[in-house]
């Protein structure tokens, strides 16, 4: 009897199906782990209240109450209307150092919508106070 | 005595999956340079949303203050005092090679603006010089 010996078989140098395992559970741990949060920088400054009386030139008061609502040197302010006031007060002094002062219960979301809106007003010095 | 035929041959090699291999590579290299690995949280943090646009941020101090006002330090949840102690010495460290330390404050968006300005108090007394606080950008309107 004669066995036909098989033909004989081209084999890869390294299988590909481990290699694909590996690249496959590299690829669930990068996407499990990484992150795409798209984070933004507020630069946050705190004084006391004799630190304001101290300065020389009196800085723009823009304070916010627990509701929300806003004044600006205890003048009401309409919630969209601050930037366009404050940026009217800042054009006539640039410069001027501008101090938020949140009532205490204030949540930080708003907090960080009034600072947009005095960001948005040219305000270069920003400093948050306490009541 | 009858053998059971013979299964059929796959393909000579695996040639077929180098197209899926291709895609999979591609899809991790996108991954590995797309995504920022952080690590986890110790606990949740809703960030506050902001419209106007920072900078980038790059490496600081991570303090994490949550609605509850608990406070965590790089990952490590801790107390006030413990807090303070860690960034006097990260100050005292920093300015032995001239330079100042930042932090990066990421204080869920619940939270009261006393608590913020506590803590920012504290840390300035402590002698940090920079602080910012991390915000998301703004999807459309902030509620």
């Amino acid at each position: 009897m004669e066995i036909e010996a098989p033909p004989p078989r081209r084999r890869a140098l390294i299988g590909l199906t481990p290699l694909i395992d590996v690249v496959f559970i590299l690829l669930v741990f990068f996407m499990l782990a990484s992150s795409f949060l798209d984070w933004r920088l507020l630069p946050l400054h705190a004084t006391s209240g004799t630190a304001l009386a101290a300065a020389e030139q009196a800085p723009l008061r823009v304070h916010v109450a627990a509701d929300g609502g806003i004044r600006l040197q205890d003048r009401a302010v309409e919630p969209g209307g601050l930037a366009r006031a404050l940026g009217a007060r800042l054009a006539e002094a640039p410069g001027r150092a501008v101090v938020v002062q949140p009532e205490g219960d204030l949540p930080l979301q708003r907090l960080v919508a009034v600072l947009d809106q005095v960001r948005a007003a040219g305000a270069s010095q920003v400093t948050l106070a306490g009541e | 005595m009858q053998l059971p035929p013979m299964p059929p041959r796959r393909g000579e090699d695996d040639s077929h999956l180098i197209p899926l291999i291709n895609i999979v590579f591609l899809l991790l290299i996108f991954f590995m340079l797309a995504g920022a690995l952080t690590r986890p949280d110790p606990f949740a943090v809703e960030p506050p949303a902001s419209a106007r646009a920072g900078e980038s941020p790059g490496e600081a101090l991570q303090i994490l203050l949550n609605r509850e006002g608990r406070l965590a330090l790089d990952g490590q949840p801790l107390e006030m005092q413990a807090l303070k102690t860690r960034l006097a010495r990260a100050v005292e460290a920093a300015a032995e090679e001239g330079e100042g330390v930042t932090v990066h404050l990421r204080a869920d968006r619940r939270v009261s603006s006393a608590r913020l300005l506590d803590l920012t108090r504290q840390m300035q007394e402590t002698g940090v010089e920079r602080i910012f606080l991390l915000t998301l950008k703004a999807r459309g309107e902030t509620p």
